[in-house]
């Protein structure tokens, strides 16, 4: 199982998801904002707001294409492109969305990996071999396979999850503890894998129309950048000296990019007492994250942070949601933060296992 | 010894450089050569040149996503670890390669 390597897969298309979702969503944003909306003919003469909004949400929807190619192509190299967008492709088509094109990118591309180590073929077809022949067996196959065997189960699932989510929504009792276990997840690792995965489930379910998970990631990805921008503030109120001169320094950038939903700014402040701030950043994202879902907030952008709040359904009380959040993490910071002691950087290292470890 | 090796992390923004940073710091206080490229979320940045690779002893590819241009290491020596290990104990991880190097 090991050497199948499944996470660095889906990191790696992920990866490549990212600025793409960026991209279409804020299309997307910009057009709803200059008041466009979704039009079916793109063919005719159009609006630019409606250009925009159309070609955003278009983009959107191409998202199970882009994890379908981009878990492909890490697998199998450029052998896995053609049919991870083919195959992506029938995904979107045949309703088995997000999910299926996960799994049909993981198939495809270890199907083509596999073909490429065991077809012995003579020389002068070996050009063809990625070129026509892979794609072809391989969208062929997977395509067969995912119509009808694979999708039935995806159907069925992703009807469940679906009708589950809808239900939860008026039920209180399910929805605020819901809220703060997505918070809480999409918010402890930092942007990290855990984060990732909550990401991939919130985006599966956002193309079959329901907003609220990736709502509440989103305010909890920003909980810790705005927590500690408030916390220091705060700080400087209360007069407890526990910010040094460097990380006051890292905080503006840290805003910055928490302002666009980029964690990763605030790094260099966590990684200095990372255990600490992370217990700040669960209880803050999970108080956000219930907040959140109490008050049914959605959003049909899937990232960009305070850019994409024409995409939420209730942009007053999302940013309620991240403000109650962050101020919960900066009244934590006040009790559990340290100031760095200076000269001293270099902090003690975790005792980590190696022994796996091996040259290759 | 000399070390050459890729960071590269999912987003590409942040776990990458720091990766990098903290290799560096950690390799170069043990007294060794290093030169690390960062596959970030802007493409490939202080690339690694074909004779620094075939003279370094060791490859680190500290990476949580696939890399480009990993068949450059063939052959070599090539230890590959997640971003995150590099990050909190890089000192730790150089200690270990020099033993089984």
């Amino acid at each position: 199982m090991k050497e199948l390597q499944i996470k660095k897969h889906m990191l790696t298309a992920i990866s490549y998801l990212i600025p793409f979702v960026c991209t279409a969503g804020m299309l997307m944003v910009i057009g709803n904002i200059a008041g466009g909306s979704s039009v079916e003919d793109f063919t005719k003469q159009l609006a630019f707001p409606d250009f925009l909004t159309t070609i955003g949400g278009t983009a959107l929807g191409f998202l199970p294409i882009v994890i379908s190619t981009g878990i492909s192509y890490s697998i199998a190299d450029k052998a896995g492109i053609a049919p991870g967008i083919i195959l992506g492709l029938l995904c979107k088509d045949a309703g088995f969305g997000f999910l299926g094109g996960l799994i049909s990118g993981y198939l495809v591309g270890y199907l083509t990996v596999y073909l490429l180590k065991v077809m012995k073929v003579p020389k002068w077809v070996a050009g063809l071999l990625p070129q026509l022949i892979l794609p072809l067996i391989g969208s062929l196959a997977v395509g067969l396979v995912m119509k009808y065997v694979i999708g039935i189960p995806i159907n069925a699932l992703t009807n469940a999850i679906t009708d589950l989510l809808v239900n939860m929504q008026n039920n209180a009792g399910m929805i605020i503890p819901f809220g703060i276990l997505v918070g809480i997840l999409s918010a402890v690792d930092y942007g990290g894998p855990i984060n990732k995965v909550v990401f991939v489930f919130a985006c599966g379910v956002m193309a079959e129309g329901i907003g609220g998970p990736i709502a509440i990631l989103m305010q909890a990805s920003m909980i810790a950048p705005f927590g500690l921008t408030i916390g220091y503030f705060l700080s400087k109120i209360m007069k407890k000296d526990i910010f040094s001169k460097e990380e006051v320094d890292n905080l503006k950038s840290a805003f910055v990019m928490g302002c666009c939903m980029i964690t990763e700014g605030s790094y260099p402040i966590i990684l200095n007492d990372l255990i600490r701030i992370t217990i700040c950043t669960g209880v803050g994202a999970g108080v956000g994250g219930a907040v959140c879902a109490a008050l049914n907030v959605t959003s049909k952008v899937p990232t960009g942070g305070l850019f994409a709040l024409p995409g939420f359904n209730h942009p007053q009380y999302w940013l309620l949601a991240l403000l109650i959040g962050s101020c919960v993490f900066a009244v934590l910071l006040q009790f559990l933060k340290r100031k760095p002691v200076k000269g001293n950087v270099e902090i003690e290292e975790k005792e980590i296992d190696l022994s796996s470890l091996k040259i290759s | 010894m000399n070390i050459v090796g890729v960071a590269a992390c999912t987003a590409g923004i942040a776990h990458t450089y720091i990766a990098k940073e903290k290799l560096e710091n950690a390799a170069r206080k043990r007294g060794h050569k290093i030169h690390m490229e960062t596959q970030g979320v802007i493409g490939v940045e202080d690339a690694l040149s074909s004779g620094e690779i075939e003279t370094a002893d060791v490859v680190i590819l500290a990476t949580d996503v696939s890399i480009s241009g990993k068949e450059r290491f063939e052959g070599k020596k090539v230890v590959e670890v997640p971003t995150e290990t590099v990050v909190m104990s890089p000192n730790k991880l150089i200690e270990k390669i020099e033993e089984l190097v």
